[in-house]
């Protein structure tokens, strides 16, 4: 009975965050939309948010091409189809694996960073401060991160497919002797806006997760540091979860649309 | 000192669920005078501070700052009036991701369209004021529980408000600087001439300060007086602050 | 704020790259799809389109000259296909080229290929021409043909198979070919014998050529046959007869002919007995009517005969005729 209790206690306290989330939302779109726009710290945000991971992305990005072309070359060799590596390799990256995989590493970056920096800031009350100095610190706190969020992530996904096909091309080059123009003849030959466009657009909505969940763990964050460690954990947690739910809408919307 | 309240609390009523932590709590502030708020810990003064200036809602009674109903106030219209007041933080609350200069700044380029070098001016005043200069360029986290005491009241004069109110300003300082805080209040005090609520259980802070005290026992305004008047209170529960 | 202007800048430059490499994404797969260039919209309407989709490539002799733009249904047989073809290289393609959709190798995907004219080309294409299809063998079906000949193949070495093992086995007429060393042998002496035999004719031609060239052509009929003016004269008078009567045996021929026609027109007498077929029937039914007559004629005078005025007549004929018979005896 205890168990089960605790069970139907989890599963209310999981509902209740989902609502209070949808008012945060809710908060966001109003405040959004009400004047006046804290524009230096937005700029500030999509510095720290799209700069300051960029080296992080750019690398990743590098090294998830450079494995996923050496670990598909053995398979399409056995099928003689090497020469189709440009083509699966883009279309993979471009339309799933670069967004998902830049997503994750930016809910780890940027998420667990938001959740942790608003917790601190809940903690020792620089929300409140922020707040009795006459500064909404939603607006300044939570509108300018998620915004920056929601911009910056396409960008990063842009750069980040952008180097991993770089880093595709290269192996590409060295095993298999296709120069970097025929590269991306192929790479273009096999893309289409319905590959890229899909693609970009759910990234906005990564990156709108992305802040959204970190805010909220961290605006919402208890007392002590105990609480900033939870609100940047969580944040990563279920901003991770959340990615993979968006993608498999995305693609249900997608199919629908484009087939 | 003059007879105009610049804060009236009228029968302030709060609780949370069951829990009762301001029952008919009543407090007049006035223009010019240092009043100290003296408490057990847990006894609500911070959450009577935090009513005061619409950080918390509260169920029944009123609250007047300089004249205006913060109960039924726009959130603009209370931004407005919390311009007016200047808050120091019991932890500082320094925004630690900014500079000292960034910290100062924050309330000058929302509240006042000041050209840069006149904000950059008085940026370097509330510094000198606070005895700091040097510390204009250097991050929260580099500076000492003092210093960053001070930096936040630099922060909390910068817009010259009318009233300041002081959570538990030496609360966590060494003796010699809890000093120093004084002194520097009292400096603000006469240079300013603002009306200060300073909420403590710092003896020393209260004797040395204070122009009046009130007592906040079981969420009501137990008693109040000047400080010497309290000390020589023979009631015992007035005597346990005063020991 | 020196520190906040290089981060702007930074962040700038970060979301110009970002946008460049996006921009510069869309353009190189929109130029792919011919959504820049200045294109001519042409279209062929096939049976079956195998699969092709919107954005598939159009070739021009193995060049990529456009993509595939819209598939529509025109009716249930017929589906128009509409492309968006270069219009520098589209200048080149005649309008009486060929369409056609063939699958890019054996797993690729679809292609439309425009084949250049195999007759005299014509004008170029413009804007809203549609160009005549030509359906090919898809993947699939040619697949299924060489499945079909794949068990042919199987079939004929089964069956070749066989008939080694038989050759083998010293079987049938090849085997005894192949086997039996007495019929080599034959075969042998006989090639010998004809080797022999064209010898010997050769040498009787060479004898028969020495004997051709000794004729006496003065004194002997051959000779006379060959070299005699005057027998040279009357063989061609004979020939020229013979000639004539040719001639002549052809317009006799050609009046049988004429008359022959004029027998099948419907104009002659003959025609009418031959053709008509009321005629025919009239005729078949009075020589029933004829027969008829004659049977019952018959009938009656068998009836005189027993007639008493008659009866004295006919006794007197039987009596005559009685006694001829006996005379001639």
């Amino acid at each position: 009975m205890k168990f089960l209790s605790s069970y139907q206690q989890g599963f209310n306290s999981f509902f209740i965050e989902i609502g209070e989330m949808g008012n945060f939302m809710g908060r966001y779109f109003r405040e959004l939309f009400s004047r006046p726009f804290e524009f230096r710290e937005f700029l500030n945000q999509c510095y720290q948010m799209g700069n300051k991971s960029l080296l992080l992305v750019s690398v990743t990005g590098f090294i998830l091409g450079l494995v996923f072309t050496l670990q598909s070359r053995p398979t399409l060799m056995e099928f003689g189809a090497v020469s189709w590596m440009p083509s699966m390799i883009s279309i993979s990256i471009v339309r799933e694996i670069g967004p998902v995989m830049i997503a994750l590493i930016c809910a780890g970056r940027i998420g667990s960073s938001i959740g942790a920096e608003l917790g601190s800031m809940k903690v020792t009350e620089q929300i409140d401060a922020m707040e009795v100095s006459g500064t909404n610190p939603f607006k300044f706190l939570v509108v300018t991160r998620v915004l920056a969020a929601t911009c910056m992530l396409p960008i990063l996904v842009i750069i980040g497919d952008f180097v991993a096909l770089i880093g595709s091309a290269i192996i590409e080059n060295s095993k298999g002797d296709v120069s970097f123009t025929l590269y991306f003849n192929q790479v273009f030959e096999a893309l289409e806006f319905t590959d890229l466009i899909p693609a970009t657009v759910k990234t906005f909505f990564f990156g709108f997760a992305i802040g959204l969940v970190g805010c909220f763990k961290g605006y919402n964050s208890k007392k002590g540091t105990a609480g900033v460690g939870k609100a940047s954990n969580s944040a990563v947690v279920f901003t991770s979860m959340l990615i993979f739910v968006l993608d498999f809408i995305a693609v249900f919307i997608t199919d629908i649309f484009y087939n | 000192m003059e007879n105009k309240a610049v804060i009236e609390i009228k029968d302030l009523y709060k609780s949370f669920g069951d829990l009762e932590v301001l029952k008919d709590f009543n407090l007049n502030l006035f223009k010019g005078e240092n009043l100290v708020l003296m408490g057990r810990s847990g006894s609500g003064k911070s959450v009577m501070i935090k009513c005061l200036v619409g950080l918390m809602g509260f169920d029944k009674g009123s609250i007047k700052v300089l004249g205006n109903d913060i109960s039924k106030m726009k959130q603009n219209e209370l931004d407005q009036v919390r311009t007016d007041i200047g808050f120091l933080f019991q932890g500082s609350a320094l925004y630690d991701s900014m500079t000292v200069r960034e910290n100062l700044e924050f309330p000058l380029r929302r509240h006042r369209k000041n050209s840069e070098t006149k904000t950059e001016a008085l940026v370097k005043e509330a510094l000198e004021n606070v005895g700091l200069p040097q510390a204009i360029d250097l991050m929260p986290a580099e500076l000492s529980g003092g210093m960053q005491r001070r930096i936040a009241l630099a922060r909390a004069l910068i817009l010259k408000p009318k009233i300041i109110i002081y959570d538990e300003p030496t609360t966590g300082l060494d003796p010699i600087t809890a000093k120093e805080i004084i002194l520097l209040m009292m400096n603000i005090q006469k240079k300013y001439e603002t009306s200060s609520l300073i909420i403590t259980h710092d003896v020393d802070c209260a004797r040395v300060i204070s122009n009046r005290i009130i007592l906040l026992l079981d969420g009501k305004d137990y008693a109040e007086g000047s400080f010497n008047d309290l000390a020589a209170s023979g009631d015992p529960k007035i005597k346990a602050f005063f020991k | 704020m020196k520190s906040n202007s290089g981060r702007n800048l930074k962040l700038g430059i970060l979301i110009v790259s970002g946008l460049i490499v996006f921009t510069l994404g869309v353009y190189f797969i929109g130029n792919k799809q011919n959504l820049f260039g200045d294109s001519i919209l042409v279209s062929s309407v096939f049976k079956n389109v195998n699969g092709l989709q919107s954005g598939n490539n159009v070739r021009y002799s193995g060049v990529n000259v456009g993509t595939v733009k819209n598939i529509k249904f025109l009716n249930d047989t017929a589906i128009c296909v509409d492309m968006l073809i270069n219009r520098e290289t589209g200048s080149l393609i005649k309008f009486n080229s060929l369409a056609t959709i063939n699958s890019d190798g054996l797993v690729g995907s679809m292609v439309l290929n425009i084949l250049p004219p195999d007759k005299a080309p014509s004008r170029t294409i413009e804007e809203g021409d549609t160009l005549a299809s030509l359906s090919q063998i898809a993947t699939a079906d040619m697949l299924n043909t060489l499945n079909k000949t794949n068990e042919n193949a199987a079939l004929l070495t089964e069956d070749l198979l066989k008939i080694t093992n038989s050759i083998n086995a010293g079987e049938g007429v090849l085997g005894d070919l192949l086997k039996d060393e007495g019929l080599a042998k034959n075969i042998q002496e006989s090639a010998e014998n004809l080797n022999r035999t064209t010898n010997s004719a050769k040498a009787g031609l060479a004898k028969l050529n020495g004997i051709l060239n000794t004729i006496d052509y003065e004194n002997s009929v051959a000779g006379l046959l060959l070299s005699d003016s005057t027998a040279q004269k009357s063989f061609s008078t004979i020939i020229e007869d013979l000639q004539a009567t040719s001639l002549q045996i052809k317009e006799i021929s050609a009046g049988l002919g004429q008359f022959s026609n004029t027998l099948n027109s419907e104009k002659g007498a003959l025609n009418y007995v031959v053709k008509d077929t009321s005629f025919v029937n009239h005729l078949d039914q009075s020589m029933q009517n004829i027969e008829e007559a004659t049977f019952r004629f018959n009938e009656n005078m068998e009836a005189l005969k027993h007639n008493i005025l008659f009866r004295g007549y006919f006794r007197k004929q039987e009596r005559q005729k009685a006694r001829m018979k006996k005379e001639n005896q």
